[in-house]
């Protein structure tokens, strides 16, 4: 027994003090990502200035800032690299527990057509003018559009995952395919309403179908941050049970998992975030399916890692490609979904190579 | 102690079980032999809940399978499924811990590691620890969620002292869990789940190997189309009349002087030939 015995407690070493590495150099990178980020544009804020800033908000008085800096950095830079941080965390993890719920890793919110769902009926809203609760409440209003766009994900999902089901089980080639199917109706569909729109709606289409953390502003905050925080703080939650599910629904269920309980939490509290991220910043595909490898690459297949690593790192992921999107073209803005997309389509075909590999 | 009574299942108008019964008390190894789509698996997938059944009951430890809570179930009986796939490249101590995951809320404690440890042990897969799970030959697999398996029905004080018998009857339920190993490990398994028994534990497998059944069983249940043709002693049930019954295959028992326990041989000229040949079959 003493040899083995030896190995598996550095085993378990190993495995905690593991998690405990990843998620706090994960933190670290994000505070410094995300301290970086409100510094960088046109107007330049030192780290010591950022630091200076924040400390004055919250009532320490610590050297003298310029005003104009304090207000760029409080009005606008602030809420956007808040906002970013929020959107990535939640792709991440949403992304990881799909990946986890599909036991595939190449589900993802935007591949099976969830986000695509989110952003017609947040189209419909707009074009068809669906706006009689704005007028209303502005409050309501913006609740109401990212209702829809919940909605439209909800729909989406449950679509997905039904036409999937054979035996009970989600067929991963059938499920790709149908996302391709309702991505393509969503398309022709969002294209006539493109066609019936006017051009202040259409500018509005097209944020929607690339992304963009452009109108991040603490009003959207106060209304995104709740329903954002969700999902990043229960998915985590989820870790145990996602890794029984790995094995399969039935075996989960031998180890006391209830798979049918699993997968209405995994999909309300994944539709919950990509339908507001998407409500708020558009489609940004590509996060929610990179992220989740990335961690899985470095720090192995547990979910109770994995998810949530996968949020911290597309926090800061998505922070920096916000931060590429408005510094690039300036004083322009590339959406910010043509960044994820232009960075993580090589990722992804490397990963599909990197696959066929390993099946030879 | 496991009380199968009536116990039907039907799938449409398919019957695929009908009233099976028996009982197995704790210590039993109960060996299910069966042709191939003689109900088998059905069986077993009704035993762990899988499959609901249409008639009968299912009582373990006088409590009826259906008024188990999952989370209860999970710690008194463990499924060794054939069929194992994994999704991501879990490596195989975080598979082996999924064995306690009944047993802890958020991250397990120093005990579920010592268990853990234990199963390791004793399914000599101390060399495998830190492997990918998917990189593993089937064999390895299995033996992998055999340990699995074991930290799940056993608690840390059963693995302190693991000569003391368990304190309430647990069972273990496998589907062909020789399948896929080689000699050694089939008989290493076997010799493993039957200590198991002599601790407390009561075993119902899905065996192919009859003289396996008749060196380790010590109850066997013959079906043929979803029906028990037989519950009891491997000798009585396994005897040639019931093989070519259940098989269709002649089958001699020998006991050579000096051998342990007699065994079944499959003897050249056939009892009977099958009653309708395809030939036939077709011209009707």
């Amino acid at each position: 027994m003493s040899v083995l015995t030896i190995s598996n407690i550095q085993t378990r070493g190993y495995t905690w003090s593991k998690k405990a590495l990843v998620l706090s150099v994960l933190s670290l990178g994000l505070v410094i990502v995300s301290m970086w980020a409100v510094g960088v544009g046109a107007v330049k804020i030192s780290f010591s200035e950022v630091w200076n800033i924040l400390l004055s908000q919250i009532g320490f008085e610590r050297g003298a800032v310029e005003e104009q800096k304090e207000t760029i950095m409080m009005v606008i830079r602030l809420p956007r690299v808040l906002m970013s941080m929020l959107v990535g965390a939640v792709l991440g993890v949403t992304g990881a527990s799909m990946q986890g719920l599909f036991r595939n890793p190449l589900a993802d919110p935007t591949l099976i057509g969830i986000s695509s769902g989110a952003t017609l009926f947040a189209v419909f809203m707009v074009v068809l003018e669906i706006n009689f609760i704005k007028e209303f409440n502005l409050l309501a209003g913006m609740y109401s559009l990212s209702f829809a766009a919940f909605l439209g994900a909800l729909i989406t999902t449950v679509l997905v995952f039904q036409i999937s089901k054979v035996e009970g089980k989600a067929v991963v080639t059938t499920m790709l395919l149908a996302g391709i199917a309702i991505n393509a109706l969503s398309m022709a569909t969002t294209g006539l309403m493109t066609y019936m729109a006017n051009d202040a709606q259409i500018r509005t289409i097209q944020f929607w179908n690339l992304g963009s953390i452009g109108g991040a502003s603490w009003e959207a905050l106060k209304v995104a941050g709740p329903v954002c925080l969700i999902p990043i703080l229960l998915v985590p939650g989820l870790g145990k049970a996602l890794n029984a599910f790995a094995l399969g629904e039935s075996q989960a269920g031998h180890l006391g998992i209830n798979p049918q309980r699993l997968k209405n939490q995994v999909i309300i509290l994944t539709t919950l975030g990509v339908g507001v991220s998407v409500a708020l910043c558009g489609t940004i595909g590509f996060v929610g399916l990179i992220i989740p490898h990335i961690i899985r690459l470095f720090a192995g297949a547990d979910h109770r890692l994995v998810l949530p690593a996968s949020a911290l790192l597309g926090a800061i992921v998505l922070t920096l490609a916000d931060l590429v999107s408005r510094t690039i073209v300036a004083p322009a803005e590339l959406p910010i979904g043509i960044v994820t997309a232009m960075v993580g389509t090589p990722f992804f075909i490397w990963l599909l190579i990197k696959n066929r590999k390993n099946e030879l | 102690m496991l009380e199968v009574r009536n116990v039907g299942y039907q799938i449409g108008r398919k019957t695929l079980l009908r009233e099976i019964s028996f009982d197995a008390g704790a210590g039993e190894f109960i060996a299910i032999i069966g042709a191939n789509g003689a109900g088998k698996s059905t069986f077993l997938k009704t035993l762990s809940n899988e499959n609901k059944p249409s008639e009968g009951t299912i009582k373990f430890n006088n409590k009826p399978l259906k008024s188990y809570s999952s989370k209860e179930l999970s710690k008194s009986r463990a499924v060794l499924a054939q069929q194992n796939n994994l999704s991501f490249n879990f490596n195989v101590s975080d598979l082996v811990m999924m064995g306690r995951y009944p047993h802890f809320q958020g991250r397990p404690t120093v005990q579920d590691h010592e268990v853990v440890e234990y199963a390791i042990e004793k399914t000599g897969i101390g060399h495998l620890v830190n492997r990918i799970y998917m990189t593993l030959s089937g064999g390895e697999q299995q033996r992998v969620h055999l340990a699995k398996i074991m930290c799940q029905l056993l608690e840390h004080d059963e693995v302190v002292n693991d000569k003391k018998a368990i304190s309430k009857p647990k069972y273990l339920l496998l589907d062909e869990p020789t399948s896929s190993l080689d000699l050694y490990y089939q008989h290493q398994l076997l010799e493993l789940t039957a200590s198991l028994t002599k601790r407390g534990f009561c075993v119902v497998a899905i065996l192919h190997d009859l003289n396996m059944a008749i060196q380790y069983a010590d109850k066997v249940l013959l079906l043929k189309d979803g029906a028990a043709l037989g519950f009891g002693h491997p000798l009585e049930v396994l005897s040639p009349v019931n093989i070519l019954e259940a098989f269709n295959i002649s089958m001699d028992l020998v006991h050579p002087a000096g051998a342990e326990c007699p065994f079944l041989i499959h003897c050249k000229e056939p009892i009977s030939k099958p009653s309708v040949s395809w030939k036939q079959h077709l011209s009707v």
